[in-house]
């Protein structure tokens, strides 16, 4: 019990006003799309603040869920709370991270994030649906040419550090494409990953 | 309470450990002086006894399959080199078979890539495989945690080596390995002969001469093994239609290629190929002998008939059977922990 009310006063929103936390926040999708799963990394985040410093995370990696809100919020307690301009981040795993062996935490291949067939993490995860089809896209690689991580940089516009995730974008790209199910490395997988860059906005 | 229990398992844990010592001296897996460097990195996950107990335990545990009834032992019997004697493919729960023969366990940590595909880039990572594959233990690991998290015994254990009694998968793994990596076969006939000790037979010499010439390349002394992948010239089998390397990289260049297994403990480790097709080393040599010449992918050192007589072919034979460790083999610190 006191261990419970110890947690709550150093963890409560209220006694965190001088961390720097970065809120992403899903855009609602539009029929004819239904999203069921939304699950990604995001590493190496970079935050540039308007006052011409930086900071570097050295957290491995956040695992971003759909079904666990809160999961959306990145908070970087180490991190100067002063205003920001940019934030750079990867979405998805590096090869460093797929070459080193079982980890633990957001990494634990428990998680539903990783192949063991063919080690290595699936970046990104998206199940729903399109029009009732079914809708799968698993994607994962790091090895050369077919790496599957990608930088991506983020203006800031508002004092919570926003960072907008609207997905319908990158479906409509995929749709095109006619590709409805992506569950394998390659050229294919690499190709939905250089549309990443098109989900993530400053709100 | 809490401290109470706590005090009964580093009690219970301490007699273990003492009973332990007295039952197996510590031994650091360990190599001749003259082979190259591991690419199993120990510095992140160094060796102890107790974590060498801990992984041959969870080794021959078949409570790691959803029915509690296979471990990794039984397709990888330490008689047969770690390998599934007599089966082509390697069998799960249920009755249920794979696709693939189960590889000879043997100087893993010489190894960078694992399965006939070489698609598991880490040791640690390739036990995930068996224990989650449908047609091998059809597990999840979060039935495997919970099952350790709920044993007294194995919270012990887990204690000890990993400072944690909550086995997380990445302890749960390296357990594993600190076992695996210690199944190092380093003194068959042909390692006393290269160190002077013994002499082999004219045919065994003879044997030694024909392989170098013919073998060496892709089984390379003093592994017998490379870390490449080949297409040594098979027909594709016609059941698992198995294309090997392309399913991982995609490439053209390596379709029906796989692994360049090790040779060592080959007499036990039949059936031999991938689909474990041949069941005698005679099968084999009659293969590399008679490999069709005008195949797309076939690997470069094969494109030249190999021309072996039928005396040839036993002196490669004799050869081949001084690869047996049986020291290796018959190790009773590797075997069943009883």
């Amino acid at each position: 019990m006191r261990r419970a009310l110890f947690a709550f006063l150093i963890f409560s929103p209220f006694f965190t006003g001088a961390q720097l936390a970065l809120i992403f926040q899903m855009k609602p999708l539009s029929k004819p799309f239904q999203l069921d799963v939304l699950r990604f990394y995001i590493t190496h985040v970079v935050v540039e603040y308007e006052n011409g410093e930086h900071f570097v995370d050295s957290t491995l990696a956040y695992l971003l869920d759909n079904e666990i809100p809160e999961s959306y919020t990145v908070n970087l307690p180490n991190a100067p709370n002063v205003p920001v301009k940019e934030v750079h981040f990867r979405v998805g795993t590096d090869s460093v991270l797929n070459v080193a062996g079982v980890l633990d935490g957001a990494l634990d291949p428990i998680k539903g994030m990783y192949w063991a067939w063919n080690t290595g993490y699936i970046n990104f995860k998206l199940e729903g649906s399109f029009d009732g089809k079914a809708l799968e896209y698993h994607i994962g690689g790091y090895r050369a040419p077919y790496t599957t991580d990608r930088p991506i940089t983020v203006a800031i516009h508002s004092p919570e550090n926003k960072i907008n995730v609207n997905l319908l974008p990158w479906l409509e790209k995929a749709q095109a494409a006619k590709i409805d199910t992506m569950m394998i490395p390659g050229e294919k997988a690499a190709w939905l990953a250089n549309n990443f860059e098109l989900i993530f906005t400053g709100d | 309470m809490q401290k109470v229990l706590l005090s009964i398992l580093f009690a219970v844990s301490g007699c273990l450990l003492a009973f332990r010592a007295v039952e197996n001296s510590a031994s650091p897996p360990d190599w001749p002086g003259d082979w190259p460097e591991p690419m199993y990195n120990f510095a992140d996950n160094p060796f102890s006894e107790e974590g060498f107990e801990l992984g041959r335990k969870l080794f021959y545990d078949p409570e790691l399959s959803r029915d509690k009834t296979i471990s990794c032992a039984t397709c990888h019997l330490q008689y047969t080199g770690f390998a599934h004697v007599d089966h082509n493919v390697s069998h799960g729960i249920e009755g249920r078979k794979g696709t693939r023969n189960a590889p000879a366990l043997i100087n893993l940590i010489w190894q960078s890539s694992f399965h006939w595909d070489g698609g598991v880039n880490h040791l640690d990572a390739q036990a995930i495989n068996p224990i989650t594959h449908p047609a091998e233990m059809d597990n999840t690991l979060e039935n495997v945690l919970d099952y350790l998290r709920s044993s007294m015994e194995y919270k012990v254990l887990f204690h000890d080596v990993f400072g944690d009694s909550s086995a997380t998968s990445r302890a749960l793994f390296h357990a594993i390995s600190l076992y695996t990596t210690s199944l190092i076969s380093s003194d068959s006939k042909y390692d006393q002969y290269m160190r002077n000790e013994i002499e082999f037979t004219d045919q065994e010499k003879k044997g030694l001469q024909l392989f170098r010439t013919h073998c060496a390349v892709c089984h390379r002394e003093p592994l017998f093994q490379t870390n490449g992948f080949a297409s040594n010239g098979l027909s594709m089998d016609s059941n698992y239609r198995d294309v090997g390397r392309f399913a991982i990289t995609h490439q053209g260049r390596d379709s029906m290629h796989f692994k360049i297994p090790t040779l060592r403990n080959i007499e036990v480790t039949f059936p031999y190929m991938h689909d474990g097709r041949f069941r005698k080393l005679r099968e084999v040599l009659d293969h590399y002998a008679s490999i069709r010449l005008d195949q797309k992918y076939l690997n470069p050192e094969l494109q030249k008939r190999i021309a072996l007589s039928p005396e040839d072919k036993k002196d490669l034979i004799a050869f081949l059977y001084t690869l047996t460790d049986r020291k290796f083999l018959y190790n009773p610190r590797l075997s069943f922990p009883r």
